[in-house]
């Protein structure tokens, strides 16, 4: 576990993305609020995880926390500078510390790119290793590293598996010595069998190389089995934040206990009542608490904005039951 | 013992491809009883969707063909049939549904129109009964405003919205078998959680057998009746009986287990399978797990092992189980 003292590596306070969309012919266009103040921090050699449903934000947050994609409003600092006001040649600079690794193997590659190409790019551009052979070298022990020959260099990426390209995509993301990386549904589209083997990879990397990873997915037993943290998303909010032995154990949020209700589980006939409804269009989301239209115990005041609270054990909360 | 609905025997299906004739699914055999859901499992490659396609006679033309077996629904043969007979049965006595409601449904049509279309070529309906009956099976589906939604184009609704619309598609001629292919992985799991009671109280209404194939083993543990585990186009583990996950035999079952991060708090270690699926072309020579399998001994290399039923309802092919092959 972390230390106390320590400072987190990535301080997000207050992001907010707001997309203009288009509406239909002769429509105004109109506003997509996809990330709605959302804030945490996130500490050195932590696995900060964030689950959520389609269109909750979760990807859109690991974006911007890169800036891929720029904040329409709030802070994301590392190392205590802010990123969003970063330009030019300080954002390039900060950047190669911070990586990405993208859920679909298939489009992350260039499929006329070899390998060796692929990996030694961003040490290219950023001038890390200087000579034709350094780079050979380091593009082997990457490899090597995340499990492939190095023999993998002079090939293509469809000549590779699902689960071995999405290796290869781990291998460029470290390839700059990242201190920090966002893991958007690494394992999602991968067979079961290849899930584990990269589950296992990313966790060995992580210790060898002292990564911090934010990790965003879907699946609750991949988020349980490889984050430290979580913090749960609906319609563009974090709703419930706690550790994951908390979490799990005793959801108080009624839409995590919804989505954990939800996840079928292994050896266990469903249980419950199911969450009826939808997820509302974020263009138009419920006034209040965003989930009061499906909540079973919404009430009068779920139509104004719950408070965002710390309960005593440490989590935070946005609900009205808890107030 | 025939008052199975559907009968699958020897079952082979093979692809004509540029690197010659591959063999997608080998000598499959099972039986599906009525009001019975039978979850298909497996990894990509394994041959659980081809099964599923080449009993609606769907197989990919010209490149697949059942080359051996018999497909046998309430004793009719179904694979020497005609794409003319096959139509009398396809959508009128089994229905499927897919992953991606998007891509079967026809983006320019209402999806109004679109059931109403298979009402008149199977019911004999006119336009306005067939749009009206379209109306009351959305609202069956439980999609809310059906009145309203059967003028509703595909993209002006969601992806769990888009799945009831096939269903009820799937259901307009009150079909006894239902095959459904992966049609819960596109979606959220709160949706999901919706798909699945409603195709369950769906086959209680309706009497209706189902072929659930999926990936996933949560879902398997909530709905299947009866579970057969595929790998490499053949059958690796079958039980017919309560308690598939607590009496897993088959090693390659045993290890895709320890391959899912669990749901209790005291994570074990994830024990992942070596190796790769391999691909059809590669298939090893015996038993088509041999070569990632922890406890593979010289026969497992060698010959194919025979299904076995080990307890009553519970069959597996290993080679672990002949006791001959051990010694």
């Amino acid at each position: 576990m972390t230390a106390s003292y320590k400072e987190p590596l990535i301080q997000v306070r207050g992001l907010e993305k707001v997309f203009r969309i288009k509406g239909g012919m002769l429509e105004k266009k109109q506003n997509l609020r996809a990330v709605r103040g959302v804030s945490f921090d996130i500490m050195p050699q932590e696995t900060f995880g964030l689950v959520g449903e389609s269109g909750c934000g979760k990807s859109t947050t690991g974006r911007l926390i890169l800036q891929l994609l720029r904040p329409t409003g709030g802070e994301v600092l590392m190392e205590g500078k802010n990123l969003a006001s970063m330009k030019g040649r300080a954002l390039k600079e900060q950047r190669a510390k911070m990586q990405m690794v993208f859920q679909d193997p298939y489009a992350s590659f260039d499929p006329r790119q070899n390998i060796y190409s692929a990996v030694s790019e961003p040490m290219v551009i950023y001038g890390l290793a200087k000579t034709k052979r350094e780079r050979r070298e380091k593009v082997a022990q990457l490899l090597a590293d995340v499990g492939l020959n190095p023999d993998a260099m002079e090939k293509c990426p469809h000549e590779f598996s699902g689960g071995q390209r999405q290796r290869i995509g781990i291998a460029r993301a470290l390839a700059l010595h990242p201190q920090f990386m966002v893991l958007d549904e690494p394992v999602s589209a991968l067979d079961v069998s290849i899930q584990a083997q990269v589950i296992n990879l990313l966790l060995e990397m992580k210790s060898q190389y002292g990564l911090t990873y934010l990790f965003i997915s879907h699946d609750l037993s991949v988020i349980k089995y490889i984050c430290d943290r979580v913090a749960v998303m609906y319609l563009g909010e974090i709703i419930e934040m706690a550790d994951k032995e908390t979490l799990f154990a005793q959801p108080l949020h009624p839409y995590s206990q919804a989505l954990l209700a939800a996840a079928p589980k292994i050896g266990e006939q469903r249980t419950g009542e199911v969450l009826t409804g939808e997820v509302p269009s974020p263009i138009r989301p419920p006034k209040g608490c965003a989930f009061h239209p499906r909540c079973p115990h919404a009430r009068e005041c779920c139509k104004q904005v719950p408070p965002v609270q710390k309960l005593p054990d440490g989590r935070l909360i946005a609900c009205w039951l808890y107030a | 013992m025939n008052d199975a609905l559907l009968n699958v025997k020897d079952l082979t299906i093979t692809f004509q491809t540029e690197r010659g004739e591959l063999t997608a699914v080998d000598h499959l055999s099972f039986d599906l009883g009525r009001k019975e859901t039978l979850c298909i499992v497996g990894e990509s490659g394994s041959g659980k969707s081809v099964t599923a396609l080449s009993i609606m006679g769907l197989l990919p033309q010209p490149a697949g063909r059942v080359t051996n077996g018999s497909i046998r629904f309430q004793g009719q043969e179904l694979t020497g049939l005609t794409n003319k007979q096959m139509q009398g049965i396809r959508g009128n006595r089994i229905s499927m549904i897919f992953q991606e409601p998007m891509t079967s449904l026809n983006p320019v049509y209402t999806v109004g129109y679109q059931i109403s279309e298979v009402l008149k070529k199977h019911k004999g309906m006119n336009t306005k009964e067939a749009m009206r009956y379209a109306a009351e099976l959305l609202e069956r589906v439980g999609i809310p405003e059906p009145g309203k939604r059967v003028h509703s184009f595909p993209h002006e609704l969601s992806g769990g919205l888009r799945q009831r619309v096939m269903i009820a598609m799937a259901l307009s001629c009150d079909p006894d078998i239902l095959i459904a292919d992966e049609p819960t992985t596109a979606l959220d799991v709160t949706i999901q959680a919706q798909i699945l009671r409603l195709m369950e109280t769906l086959k209680q209404d309706l009497d209706m057998s189902i072929i659930f194939i999926t990936h996933d083993l949560g879902v398997v543990s909530q709905i299947s009746d009866r579970t057969i585990v595929m790998y490499g186009g053949m059958k690796m583990e079958e039980r017919y009986a309560d308690g598939f996950f607590d009496h897993v035999q088959h090693p390659y079952t045993v290890d895709l287990l320890g391959c899912i991060p669990t749901s209790s708090l005291s994570d074990g270690k994830l024990m992942p399978i070596p190796g790769m699926i391999p691909s059809l072309a590669n298939m090893p020579g015996g038993c088509r797990f041999s070569n990632r399998c922890r406890r593979a001994m010289s026969a497992c290399h060698e010959t194919i092992p025979e299904l076995r039923e080990i307890e009553p309802g519970h069959w597996i092919a290993c080679h672990l189980e002949d006791k001959e092959a051990v010694l």
